[in-house]
Formats: C-alpha cells, structure tokens, sequence
C-alpha cells in the first residue's frame, strides 16, 4: 500500500473538483491587514537582528562613491548584482551576515579576494539606483571609503627584516610610507588623508605571519575628502621614479 | 479589431509576433548580459548612459526604492515609462518582454517536447499538460503575489526595501552573475576589455556568494511551472502584481462575439495564467481576470470560432459589445483596492 504521494499525485489529489466561485482570487481584507502588518513588523525586526549591523561594523567595506549612509544605501540598492557582475577584479560580493538581514546581497569589498581597482568606475556606471552614485575615473581618488591600518606585529619586514614592501608598491595613492630601519626599507605609517581605503594593500600583503595581512582596512573616515593635491604629488613622482618607487615618510 | 489583419492560420498572427517580442527581448537581455564583460570599457571610459534598460525601466525597484529611501534614485523617467506603457497595454511586460517569463516559456516548450517523446502522443502534448489544464482555473493563491507586494511597500515605509529579493530581473542578473557566468570559466572575449583596461590580466576568482542559492532559486522558478504554467507569473511575483494593478485600468481588452462562441472552453485551458475561468463549466459565461491576463493573445489565436476580439477598454465599446451574459465579465470585487 502506498502511503506517499508524489508531487504530481499531491497536485492532482488537492485540486478543486468543482468550480471554484468568482471572488476566489480577490484580497480580502483580512490578508491585506495581515500583509501590512508583516510589511511594517519587517522593519523594527530586521533592524533589531542579533547579528552586527551595518552602521556599527568597522570592517564592512562598500564600493566606491557609495552612499555614505549605510542605511541610505541599503534602502536605495535593490541587490541586482550588476556591480558585482561588473566588478573586474571580483571584489564585490553580495553579503551574508555582515550587514545585518537588512544588507543581505548589498554588495560588499571582499579585501581576501582583491583589492578594488584603482582605474576603475564601472560600479558606478551600472548601478541603476544611483545606490553608488556614478563618477568618473578621474575623480575616484577624491574621497575616501574608508582607512588602512597598519599591523606591523605581522609584517615581515619587521619580524624577519625581509625587503617585502608589496602593499607600499601596490597602493595607487602611495599613502603607506616608508623608512629604512636596519638597513631594509620599511613601512612605518599610512597618510590618512592619502589613503582612500581601497584594499589593495591588504590585498597584496604576503600573509605569512598568521596568515593574516599586516594591513587592515576599516571603513574608518568613509566619505570624506581626500587630500587631492599630495596624491597627484605623490603620482608624478612615482611616475618620474620609475616602477620600484617606495614613498619615502617625511621625518 | 486587430483579428482581421491576423488571421489565424497565417504567418502573422499574434502569437508569432509576440514570441518575436520575447525573442527580440531575450536577445536583448542576453547582449546587455554580455555586453558589461565584453564592452566594459564602454562603461568605465565612456561612461554609457543605458547600461541596462531592463533594470533602469524596473517599476517595482524604482517605488519600492523611492519609497524607503524618500528619494528619486531611480530616475522616474526610466521606469514612469513602463508604467506608462502598462497603463496602455496592460501586463504586456510579463508576456511579451520579461526575460524570466521567455525562460519559463521556453521550459515550458521543453517539457511539451519531452512528453512528446516519452509518451508518444503527437496530437497533445502529454499527460502533465493535461492534467494542468484541468486545474487551469482562476485559484485562491493567485493573491500571494498581491500581499507579497503590499508587504514589501509597507516594510519601504520603514525604510526596508525587500523588492530585490523577489524581483525577476533581479534574480536574472544575479542567477546568471553568481551561477552561470563562473561555469563559462574564462573566455577570452569576455576578459580582454578587462586586462586591455588595467594593463594585466585579473585571474578572476570564479567564485560569488550565492551561487548555489541564486541557482536553486532560478531552478525553483522554473520547476514550479511544470504544474501550473507559470506559476511564479501568477502567483509569487511581485512586479506583475505590481503591473497588474496597474494593468486593471488599462486600455486594451479582449472580449468574446456572443453570437459566435461555442463555450468549448478552449480558451480557459490554453491560458498561460490561468485568467479565464469557468464558473459554471457548462454556461458560457467566463470571467475574465484583466490583472492577470499578461497579453499574450493565445485566447485570440486559439479560439476555432474566431469569436475572441481585442478592443480599447472604452466606455462606448464595452456597451456595444456587452447585449447579453455570455460575455467575459471582467472581474469586479475589491481586488485592487487595497493598491
């Protein structure tokens, strides 16, 4: 004897034999009431979720020129996917957890894959809400999304003296300064006003000691200006310097 | 009125050009899929103005999107014009443009196609057909759709916005991002805008969150309308309740020629939404559900008696047209009210 139906039999055992009357798709009242009231408890819940939310997490990076706001921006993103399907260096992933339930698939920068590309404005250009507003190439470096922090307890520069430098050679603004100390040049500080918090830095960082990266971006100082004047300094005399420039701190 | 320039039987009848239509827009979707790898520095140097129309037309993103965060981000010219065009033409989106419903069409199709093979059976097109166009009535769950939307406008009130989440151009790009674009690995004419931008060759990591999620999610979409022909149309999306709503006071309308039509009932079994529904099954007074009815015209094109017309929803019109009861009622009740 068979006791289980199989979904074709479960569709055909639960269909109507008669007719069904006029009104049987029409709302009725009680379920819009009923709608309404989950539409408006959605909001007060989700925004009291027992996991981070996305105003209070330092590490939660977003694309460039997105709102500053994080809940303007999540109100104003409609989780397409086209920034994260433009993102060439595949940065942009849509979130889990990290912005709460509210930012579930809001796109986030994801510093272990990469680093965001310097030249590149294509979230910008695809997003169709204007969540990230839209810019240019040129005025990408102006403001910051957020801080680099050096670690230097897990830099091996410091711990085995090595001659390693890549996040000084891989920041586009030249923001991570160096010195030489025992005779090996050295990161020793970041200029805050030069950083734009793209991750490249944490990106290209070795990851040997704990295999973390001695670069930590937070979304520290996101939204404001950048200083403009030291980074198209700092530009030309990389430019002149040639590929093996450090950007030497002024002590 | 436009039954005589379409004959049936001819080439040019309304359903060739409306699969011309979800051809033409599948096309479309595809190559402005493709279009952000390949041609990527049109975005990047040039800055190109319609990256992608689909999602910029979107009314659904653009309200919802407008009212949680009290601004116009989505600019309303873009997606005014497809409510525009819905007030016209009624739920025509969902039939003729949208590139979920062309991919639940085209499953359909598939699946007529198996059953032909497995069963054997040329004149129909098998038994799962049949057995959905037995249940092809007007059904309670048809609302979902209606409580899903005005849910997620109620939660835009308080700056919540849900509509991506169940918003099928949404969940197109993101399934064809997340899922498929990783299995096509990394073909060349996909990257070389990329590495000719940035000077080198990015290894992509072929990898996004999501992916099994957004995959089962298109899979679902599609699998549900083996039971019901489109079941995500009728019943869970929220933009055609959205375009639906809209849709109930649009201008175009269909009715049926009193004196020709036979109540064979073919109509009603060949609808894709289930909008056409027999009360009484053995009267010929059907009702004519115009919010879910998405345009398809396969009533016109199906109908052996040629007695299904199309006409502008004008006052007039519906009064010449109306001298008995063996007409389509469009549906009355509260339906929208709540909208």
């Amino acid at each position: 004897m068979k006791f289980s139906l199989s979904p074709a039999q479960w569709f055909r055992a639960v269909r109507v034999s008669g007719p069904v009357e006029n009104t049987a798709g029409d709302l009725s009242r009680r379920g819009i009431i009923k709608a309404v009231v989950a539409g408006s408890l959605m909001g007060p819940l989700v925004k009291l979720n027992p996991f981070v939310r996305a105003t209070e997490n330092r590490n939660l990076l977003r694309p460039p020129f997105s709102r500053v706001n994080d809940n303007e921006f999540m109100d104003a993103c409609i989780r397409c996917g086209k920034c994260i399907q433009v993102c060439p260096t595949n940065t942009l992933q849509p979130a889990y957890l990290e912005a709460g339930i509210e930012g579930m698939m809001t796109p986030v920068l994801v510093p272990e894959i990469a680093g965001c590309e310097g030249k590149c404005n294509g979230c910008g250009q695809v997003c169709p809400t204007n969540a990230i507003v839209s810019f240019t190439r040129e005025e990408k470096h102006t403001m910051k999304q957020g801080t680099a922090k050096l670690e230097l307890d897990r830099c091996i520069g410091y711990t085995e003296n090595a001659d390693c430098n890549a996040c000084a050679k891989a920041c586009p603004t030249q923001a991570i300064k160096t010195a030489v100390k025992d005779g090996v040049p050295k990161p020793v500080k970041i200029e805050h006003a030069q950083c734009t918090g793209c991750a490249t830095c944490e990106a290209a960082c070795n990851k040997i000691i704990t295999n973390r990266s001695a670069c930590v971006t937070t979304n520290q100082g996101r939204g404001s200006a950048t200083d403009m004047a030291a980074i198209m300094k700092n530009l030309k005399e990389k430019e002149e310097a040639g590929k093996d420039y450090l950007p030497a701190a002024d002590v | 009125m436009l039954k005589p320039v379409f004959r049936k039987g001819s080439n040019l009848n309304l359903r060739w050009l409306r699969q011309l239509s979800q051809w033409l827009f599948f096309g479309l979707w595809y190559y402005t899929f493709f279009r952000t790898y390949v041609f990527i520095d049109d975005y990047i140097i040039h800055g190109n103005p319609v990256p992608d129309l689909f999602l910029r037309t979107d009314p659904l993103s653009g309200v919802i999107s407008t009212a949680a965060s009290r601004a116009f981000t989505q600019e309303i010219l873009w997606w005014g014009f497809m409510v525009g065009f819905t007030l016209i033409a009624g739920r025509a989106f969902c039939g003729w443009i949208c590139p979920l419903g062309t991919w639940m069409d085209i499953y359909d199709r598939m699946g007529n196609f198996w059953n032909r093979f497995a069963t054997g059976n040329h004149e129909h097109s098998g038994k799962a057909k049949r057995v959905r166009n037995q249940i092809n009535t007007f059904r309670r769950f048809m609302a979902w759709k209606y409580y899903i939307l005005i849910a997620m406008m109620a939660a835009a009130l308080f700056s919540v916005s849900f509509s991506g989440y169940l918003d099928p151009l949404c969940i197109m790009v993101r399934t064809f991002t997340f899922s498929v674009k990783p299995w096509l690995g990394e073909i060349e004419i996909l990257s070389a805008g990329r590495n000719y931008l940035f000077g080198y060759g990015f290894t992509q990591a072929h990898f996004f969150n999501y992916n099994i999620f957004s995959g089962a999610l298109f899979l679902g979409i599609l699998g549900l309308s083996r039971y019901y022909k489109r079941f995500w149309c009728r019943a869970l999306c929220p933009l055609g309740a959205l375009l639906g709503a809209l849709g109930k006071i649009s201008l175009l309308k269909i009715s049926v020629d009193p004196d020709t039509c036979t109540s064979c009932l073919k109509c009603s079994k060949d609808c894709k939404m289930g909008a056409i529904d027999f009360p009484d099954r053995g009267r010929p007074v059907a009702n004519y559900h115009k919010e879910e009815c998405i345009q398809c015209f396969g009533c016109v094109d199906v109908c052996p008696q040629n007695s299904v017309k199309i006409h502008p929803n004008i006052r007039f019109w519906q009064q010449s047209a109306r001298p008995n009861g063996r007409l389509w009622n469009s549906s009355s009740g509260g339906g929208e009210a709540g909208l």
